[in-house]
């Protein structure tokens, strides 16, 4: 009896759950990426809140003139069609945010397992696999996203759809690349001598030695997400006014009088763009260092 | 020792395409391992010798079929394993295990120990869980870490400390036969001693047999009872370990032993120094592969390859000049 409560100390003190808490101690001794969660987390609380405390109109035009500087109602003025800024800005924040982090999401979804089955049986499957990557890369993005956006019609929702398939093929080389290299090595192949099952070895071995710079290129990923949909925001194919995107807003704003003259219509929502990637980025290094049992608490 | 025979292999062919190319056309085979025949007896250790690059690795895994052979055949238990499905070789593999040369390549490191030592018996649903958490430690303490190594990870241990984890990994199941594929030679000579005698302890409680593949003469010497010599993809002499370290039949063999080192400044020895480098696996010469190499060779070397004879004592070498040689000594 002694002996069996020993043994399940060992095990339930320092098995399972010492992974995820080595993870979370490395996580948090990440300072910019404590920083980076705390600052994202603040974002997603205020875009998600601020609109149902504060009654925000992002909507009604004609509130001033186009382009008036701040006043007291209206703390960042108002756009090219007299809407506040700041409301749109918060409701901006909701768009761009959604279509970072879902699209990616999407990416992520097909390009992983596409790219580890690629890498792991080689051969035909990887051709195939590799070689339709191969298209999807050398079609210049854009112009495939707009050719979509333009049959399927422009929303948000079709615009996160897309740019999350357009962008499968990054991922998907990337985990191949160092499935490739894992699975020579003699870990994989121990596994193999004990009859571990390819799920398994796929799951257990392959994904948590690859997965690594995945993470790093999410981030950047949902960063050039949010920029593309700024791209096709300016193009008239992405986010359609009156709803707001940061990428619209930026781009209402772009002619040399605002630029030089009225700050006040292009700064904030290109700090919160700033802001929101470099979050992004600082949580992505912080989570592959964290994630990693060999870095040092 | 018994004399039953554990396993039989026959004829065993790996050959690796060599290719060239856009469109990867064949153009030639490196053969690294070329038909080779050998038993493993029940309870023995089989050493396995010779220089880099001669097939010893690619031999040892083509038995487990790590790596699948060409042709050929490995008899367990009077059945050919080369020819079972995946199923089946799944719960074969219960019986066949290895262990590894590289330490600190060898173990998954996003995996805590008690998690690697325990894979095995989860795959092959060996007990309950708390049945499999005491068999750990069992495991553990049998290759002489304590308990507390359960929930860490392998960087945190030394190499030889990981060598002894990979052992407790690969006899979890209670494996007949175990290839050790170089498990000494990426460890310090000051560690290799302990890893080779917790390796002969276990082999005698547990009855274990080994086939033991390494460059290292001295340590094949310490822990064989036959040693089997491989030169370019084929056995050149097999023979039980204290003849064929003093009285080599294969003039390749002569050259291997005369290399290994004698611990006294005042000793002069007379090496045997071969002349020029190993052919290549992918274009090996003609007749016996050494003739391009040996002291010995004449007109038939060239022409006929020689086949493994039995010169008495289960000495097998596969030479045309044996008796020339044995005369001369």
């Amino acid at each position: 009896m002694m002996v069996n409560n020993k043994n399940d100390n060992i095990y339930s003190s320092s098995k399972k759950q010492s992974y995820f808490r080595d993870v979370a101690k490395r996580f948090v001794n990440h300072k910019l990426a404590i920083i980076g969660l705390i600052i994202l987390t603040l974002l997603i609380l205020i875009v998600t809140f601020l609109p149902m405390t504060m009654k925000l109109d992002p909507y009604t035009i004609g509130r001033e003139l186009p382009y008036s500087g701040p006043t007291k109602g209206l703390v960042l003025g108002v756009d090219n069609a007299g809407r506040d800024n700041f409301s749109r800005l918060i409701y901006g924040g909701r768009v761009s945010l959604l279509v970072g982090l879902l699209s990616t999401g999407i990416s992520v979804l097909i390009g992983i397992p596409l790219g580890i089955v690629a890498g792991y049986y080689g051969k035909t499957i990887d051709a195939i696999i590799m070689r339709i990557a191969d298209i999807f890369i050398s079609f210049p993005s854009i112009i495939l996203i707009l050719v979509l956006v333009s049959i399927i019609g422009p929303s948000m929702w079709s615009i996160i759809v897309i740019i999350g398939i357009m962008g499968w093929p990054e991922f998907a080389r990337l985990i191949r690349g160092n499935v490739l290299s894992v699975r020579e090595k003699e870990y994989v192949e121990s596994a193999k001598a004990i009859g571990v099952k390819d799920s398994e070895i796929i799951l257990k071995y392959i994904l948590p030695n690859s997965v690594a710079p995945i993470i790093v290129a999410a981030t950047f990923r949902v960063a050039g997400a949010i920029l593309q949909e700024s791209s096709l925001s300016f193009l008239g194919m992405g986010v359609q006014p009156p709803q707001a995107s940061w990428g619209n807003m930026l781009y209402g704003a772009q002619s040399l009088t605002v630029l030089t003259t009225k700050q006040w219509a292009w700064i904030p929502p290109g700090l919160m763009l700033v802001i929101t990637i470099c979050c992004v980025n600082f949580i992505g290094d912080g989570l592959r260092d964290a994630l990693d049992p060999r870095m040092k608490i | 020792m018994e004399e039953r025979v554990l396993l039989e292999v026959k004829g065993l062919k790996k050959y690796f395409p060599i290719t060239k190319g856009l469109f990867k056309k064949t153009v030639g085979y490196v053969k690294a391992v070329d038909g080779i025949s050998l038993n493993i007896k029940c309870g023995e250790t089989l050493g396995l010798v010779g220089e880099s690059g001669c097939g010893k690795s690619t031999l040892g895994r083509s038995i487990i079929r790590l790596i699948e052979p060409l042709e050929g055949q490995v008899i367990m238990d009077g059945v050919d394993i080369l020819s079972l499905n995946k199923d089946e070789m799944r719960k074969q593999r219960e019986k066949l295990q290895i262990i590894f040369q590289d330490p600190f390549a060898s173990l998954n490191p996003r995996m805590t120990v008690g998690d690697i030592v325990e894979e095995p018996l989860k795959v092959h649903k060996k007990g309950a869980q708390n049945e499999r958490n005491e068999k750990v430690i069992e495991l553990l303490k049998m290759v002489g870490l304590n308990e507390q190594a359960i929930g860490r990870y392998p960087h945190q241990f030394s190499g030889g400390q990981r060598q002894r984890i990979g052992i407790a990994r690969a006899l979890a199941l209670n494996p007949e036969l175990v290839i050790c594929d170089e498990p000494v030679s990426a460890l310090d000579v000051s560690v290799r001693s302990q890893v080779l005698n917790l390796m002969n302890d276990l082999k005698e409680k547990m009855g274990l047999t080994f086939l033991f593949i390494s460059h290292d003469l001295s340590v094949v010497k310490h822990i064989s009872d036959r040693v089997a010599v491989m030169y370019l993809g084929r056995l050149v002499e097999i023979a039980d370990k204290n003849e064929i370290y003093n009285i080599p039949f294969h003039p390749y063999t002569e050259a291997l032993m005369s290399a290994i080192p004698i611990p006294d400044p005042e000793y002069k020895k007379d090496r045997i120094i071969l002349k020029g480098d190993v052919p290549s696996p992918a274009n090996p010469p003609s007749g016996c592969y050494f003739h391009t190499r040996c002291l010995y060779a004449s007109k038939i070397c060239e022409k006929n390859q020689p086949e493994l004879v039995n010169y008495g004592n289960n000495h097998y070498a596969a030479c045309h000049k044996v008796d020339r040689i044995r005369k001369e000594r």
